[in-house]
Order: C-alpha cells, then structure tokens, then sequence
C-alpha cells in the first residue's frame, strides 16, 4: 500500500536534514527551481485534488491559484500547526517524526504562490515537536534551503515560526491570523477570505501541516499519480489517529476508501470483551457512526455521509457512560468558546447545564424543551462553525435514540 | 528578571504582541495590571488590547494564580481512560472542589494536549504526566506540594 505521510519515518526518531536527504529530501524542491514556472507547481496541485487535511478539505490547489492570482504585494504563507481537536496527534507526530517535509512543502507552497515571508503556527504545548522544527529551520538557513537564493535561484523565503497560547478557535485561519496580529484570536468575517485579505490585510496562504507533507510526494511523482489513490474525488492519504476501545490504539497512514469498520480492524479491532457502541470520526466536532453505519467511508467528498474532519477515530464501547462523553463533549466547547458572539458563548453554557444536570438525574421537563431550542440556536446561529460543532455529537446521539436511555 | 527587560528581546512589532505577552507569563508566573501597562506602552497599543489578549488565551494567568495548578484533560479519549475518576480522588484527597482556586492549589479541566494515546494526561504547573492513575497523580501533587502534605 502506498505510503506519502509516514514512507519514511524511523520508529522512536526524528530524521534530521541528512536523513530527510538520504531518502530523497528536498529533490521535489530542486526539482521545481530547475523546471517548473511558479504557475506549473499550481497546475500540478490543481491536479492532484489535494484536499484541506485540516477538516474543511478545500482544495489545495484552488487556494494556491487564488493567492497567485492576487495583485498585492507582500503576500504571506502560514502552516497551521495548532492542532487541538480532541483525538488528534496527526501534526504533532508529524512535525516530531518529519520535520522537513513539511518544510519542504512550505518553501514549494511560497514559490508557487510568490510568497517571500512564510509563518509556522503551532500550537504552543507541543514543546518537542517545537524543538525539532527549530532545529530543521536552523539546518534549513544554514544549508541554502531558506533565505536568500535558495539553492542558487532568485527566490528569497523567511520563514518563522510561531507558538500559540492555547485556544482551540485558533485551528480556524481568520482567527489564526488575529493571534499571529497580536490579537485576540477570534475569527473574522468571511467574505473576504484569507487568500485577498489575510495576515495584515494581505493576501495569505493558510494550509495544514499535512496537507503540505504530501507536496513533495506530488511534485515529484506527480498529480495525476495522486489523484488516483484511493476514492476519485477525495483521493489521497489520510493520517488517522485511532484510539479507544481497540487492540493497537495509534496513528495510521491509509487511503480514504476505508470503511469506519476497516479502520477499526487495521487498528487490531474491538478489545476482547468490549461490545462496540460507536465510533466517532474526527474528534469532539465528529460525527458518530453507530453499528449501523459501519460501512460507511469517512471522506473529504461531498457525498460522504460521514466526513472524515481531521482524522481521527474514537471507539467508544457499551462499557462507557455515555452522559460523561456528552459532558466532555459540551466541556470543550464551552471552554472554547471565544466569547465573540452570544449565541455559542451562551448556548454552550446554558447547554453545560442541561447536561450537568441530566448527569447528576436532575433533568426536567424545562430542560428537555430547551435542550432542543439550545441546539437548533448553536447549529444555525452562531458566528463560526464552533458553535455547530458543539452539537454535532448530541444531534447524533438523538438521532440514534441514544438520549433516551439516559434521562 | 524586570518587565522591561523581557520586552526589550523583542521588535515592538504587532507579530510581537503575543509572544512577549508568554514570555512576561513565564517570567513572571502571571501578567498584572501593571505589567499589561508596561507593554501597551511598548507596543503603542492601549492597555485594553493587551489585556484583552492576555485573558483570551488558556496558557496566559491574568491572576496570581495558586502556588500549583492542577489541569486534568476531560476530552473524550482520556474521558474514556477514567479521567472523571482521578478529578474525584484528587477533589476528595486535597478537600478542594473542581474550579476552586485557593493559594496552595487550583484544580481544573483542561483541553487535548494531543497525548491521547498516553491519556488519561494530566498537567502540574504546566508540565504534562501520562498515563495517570488515581495514585498517580496524588503521589505527584504532593511531591509538588512537599510530602507532609
């Protein structure tokens, strides 16, 4: 099966700059000064269909073209790194195992789209996967692949990289830009987009870090090779990080044309002794696929019943209490919750309530009415998609006939 | 070491605003009235810039906070590994509640840190455990606390 994400990871050890070369490093880099027209990098992803591996999965390619596109100068490329959907260690393990391809990715991303300042977000608790990205870009200035004249060519790239302070809503690019801004990091309006007016009113690249691990791989082996892997319109490799009740919890790099319940086998299966209830796809924001939808594909594509978000798979089994889930679920939001518009800054408070309450057995008739004004004001009313997803899981768990059983 | 001297390792640039807020936190364990006036006049932002920035973010304490702060992840994977019941143990071992702060400890519910695999995670004074038992994390809060405690 192929392999682009994790071909090359050594168990238990970050590839430094020699490593990364002795397995063909930076040769999609030089392969794109020495042939390619900054133009023919944005057809080439255009071909792949690389889509978004952060949860949205817009095209790459679209993104790319749009900013190259842009008139205004300077314009800016940002890697977001600051994973924090619950479930999730895809980025981290990837800026900790392999820290040049996403570099790699970076330095081709700025050439392609005529970027010379380029910002790495990452999320500030990962202080390991920080210390090796320092560590890369250090190699990287000393070593001609940043800075002025990269390898000999006219392209000048700074790239720089960025902590955040703990907040989920960061993960979202306009909000992303605020923080980068010194700002607190809510989300902006949208139109106009990051890709007209971004980081300091410019035109800005927003793209995951996994996203731009699988670069490389495209340029060199080319889009079209991409785009056939796994399902036609959301092709690709996916990281999934697979945890719970199963045998071999962990991440996995796989074609998305894998059913919920393959996922679960190449994961060792359902622990001896646990019955399955459901698994959640792509973290607390996730959908949840009960038994009946294990043959479902979670995916990037429009047609997907359950979409694939940021990749990770949580099994929940009977033995869990389902009511502490909820809890947890409405916790994180609440928490997270910027506080900018009212509906998600109450709705997810009141919500806690409701919940704490149908925990401790104090759950009312009040509270069964408001429960589902609550969720239709969070599902529709709200500023950013936070709001919709605090109630993504407990519109399912309604929807499965799950609620009852607890009230 | 002074505010002034923290600020002074950074450009009074806006991509600054953020980073040398962190860096007066971990100088300084939180960021007070007064430091939030020093860099507002830095930067030449208004105070209520700096301090709504300070407030907005988890790792950032506008509080002098207690002397260790206890942070147990309650996201649902490590909600599946038992971490209601190290909040219970420890809540009942100390005799403090959840969301209660006094000067020796705070306790409370933190986000995913990305350490699932590892969970249930739990944080003292910024410093991440794995795999965290009930024992565990009673063990470890008194050897922060001294072990009279």
């Amino acid at each position: 099966m192929v392999k682009i994400l994790t071909e090359n990871w050594i168990f238990g050890k970050s590839l430094n700059l020699q490593d990364y070369l002795k397995v063909g490093g930076y040769k999609a880099l030089k392969k794109v000064f020495k042939k390619m027209k900054p133009i023919e990098v944005v057809a080439e992803m255009k071909k792949s269909n690389l889509q978004g591996r952060g949860g949205a999965g817009f095209p790459i390619g679209l993104k790319w073209e749009a900013v190259a596109s842009q008139k205004a100068r300077p314009k800016y490329f940002i890697c977001n790194l600051d994973e924090s959907e619950p479930g999730n260690f895809k980025d981290r393990s990837l800026a900790e195992n392999n820290p040049h391809q996403i570099l790699e990715g970076i330095i081709i991303g700025a050439y392609a789209v005529g970027v010379s300042k380029a910002f790495l977000y990452i999320n500030g608790i990962f202080k390991e996967a920080g210390q090796k990205i320092e560590q890369a870009l250090e190699d990287c200035y000393q070593n001609d692949l940043l800075g002025k004249g990269i390898l000999g060519s006219k392209f000048n790239l700074d790239l720089e990289i960025f902590y955040g302070a703990g907040a989920y809503i960061c993960g979202e690019e306009s909000a992303l830009i605020n923080s980068l801004e010194g700002k607190r990091g809510e989300p902006q309006i949208k139109p106009p987009y990051p890709s007209e007016c971004g980081l300091f009113g410019k035109p800005t690249i927003v793209n995951n870090a996994e996203t731009l691990s699988s670069v490389a791989w495209i340029i060199e082996n080319g889009g079209k090779k991409f785009a056939e892997i796994g399902k036609l319109d959301s092709p690709g490799t996916k990281l999934f990080s697979i945890d719970g009740a199963v045998n071999n919890s962990g991440l996995y790099e796989l074609p998305m044309d894998k059913t919920v319940e393959q996922l679960i086998e190449t994961a060792g299966g359902v622990k001896a002794g646990f019955e399955l209830r459901f698994a959640q796809i792509g973290g607390s924001s996730g959908r949840i696929v009960p038994k009946s939808l294990l043959t479902e594909i979670p995916s990037y594509s429009r047609e997907a019943e359950i979409p694939v978000g940021s990749g990770s798979v949580l099994v929940v089994s009977a033995h869990e209490d389902l009511k502490k889930i909820l809890l947890s679920w409405i916790n994180f939001f609440q928490r997270e919750s910027c506080g900018k518009c009212v509906p998600c800054r109450e709705g997810t408070f009141r919500l806690k309530g409701i919940l704490e309450r149908l925990d401790n057995g104090d759950f009312n008739q009040e509270d069964r009415q408001d429960l589902y004004k609550l969720i239709w004001t969070l599902d529709n009313t709200t500023f950013c998609p936070l709001g919709k997803f605090s109630v993504v899981g407990l519109k399912d768990v309604i929807r499965y006939k799950m609620l009852k059983e607890l009230v | 070491m002074t505010i002034q001297k923290v600020l002074l390792r950074y450009e009074p640039e806006k991509k600054n605003i953020l980073p040398a807020i962190k860096a007066v936190n971990e100088d300084s364990g939180w960021v007070s009235e007064e430091a939030v006036g020093k860099i507002a006049r830095y930067f030449g932002v208004s105070e209520a810039h700096v301090f709504g920035v300070a407030s907005f973010y988890d790792e950032i304490n506008t509080k002098n906070l207690a002397q260790l702060i206890i942070e147990v992840c309650d996201s649902a994977n490590c909600q599946t590994k038992n971490a209601d019941k190290i909040i219970k143990s420890v809540e009942s071992f100390f005799r403090i509640k959840e969301g209660d702060s006094n000067r020796k400890f705070s306790l409370k519910r933190m986000s995913c840190v990305g350490r699932c695999l590892e969970g249930p995670v739990i944080r003292l004074n910024g410093t991440i455990y794995t795999k965290t038992t009930s024992d565990k994390a009673i063990k470890l809060i008194q050897e922060y606390l001294g072990l009279d405690y």
